[in-house]
């Protein structure tokens, strides 16, 4: 991922790799931000009673996921390279709005199917956004940052310690909306 | 490591998951929070831990 957005950066986006971060970084927003309101709408558009049945179901379905493999269910690629063909904007306009939304590449820790699942059961389409357009910050302004400092952080040595680290952070969610839910009800 | 391997499978990685779970919900019921701050936390955290990936 690093290495895209660097060559994205370098790929050409009115000669600025300034301008080219900030493409990135907006259409990530942009690509976070439709794909939370959508989630909040559609939460929104069920009852309390089916929406907090809905989400329980999928939280049991993580639940479960992840109890029994370390690795989630995803689409094992990265964000398509022949974007970097293009040499202009769109390298980084495509990039960044696939990094928002998340889902459409590697996803890596189970903790990012929270970020749907409550983004669903938040049932508010601005609360949903925010929460994926922070997600996208994270995501994309982490790595842009990482980018301009020329650190380099990708190791696979650290992924077994992050799934520990993130699966403790779904687990606890978990709990937390599950208490939510049962209130939400009562 | 070992804490990573040791979470990774079986018993243990049950009993992590339900501590876990526990606290989530301890932390809910007495903070009475909403699923607000938990997304936020699991975003940015999920947006962190994703630098490490290939």
């Amino acid at each position: 991922m690093i290495v895209m957005i660097t060559r994205a950066r370098v790929s050409g986006c009115f000669d600025s790799s300034f301008v080219a971060g900030l493409v990135l970084l907006a259409f990530a927003l942009a690509g976070a931000l439709l794909s939370g309101a959508l989630l909040g709408l559609a939460g929104a558009a069920f009852d309390p009673v089916t929406r907090a049945v809905l989400t329980g179901l999928a939280a049991l379905a993580v639940l479960l996921g992840a109890l029994t493999r370390p690795v989630p269910w995803q689409l094992d690629r990265e964000t398509d390279r022949r974007w970097l063909d293009y040499h202009d904007w769109r390298t980084a306009a495509l990039n960044g709005f696939a990094l928002g939304l998340g889902f459409t590449t590697r996803i890596g820790y189970w903790l990012f199917y929270f970020v749907l699942l409550a983004a669903f059961a938040i049932a508010d389409p601005v609360l949903a956004a925010a929460g994926t357009a922070a997600y996208a910050l994270s995501r994309v302004g982490g790595s842009l940052l990482l980018a301009a400092t020329g650190i380099e952080v990708a190791g696979r040595g650290w992924i077994p310690r992050l799934r520990t680290a993130t699966d403790a952070v779904l687990f606890a969610a978990l709990g937390h909306l599950a208490v939510v839910l049962v209130r939400s009800l009562v | 490591m070992t804490t990573a391997v040791t979470t990774t499978r079986g018993p243990a990685r049950l009993a992590f998951a339900t501590a876990s779970v526990a606290v989530g919900a301890l932390l809910a019921a007495w903070s009475g929070t909403g699923p607000l701050l938990p997304l936020l936390v699991a975003a940015v955290l999920a947006g962190q831990a994703q630098q490490a990936l290939p």
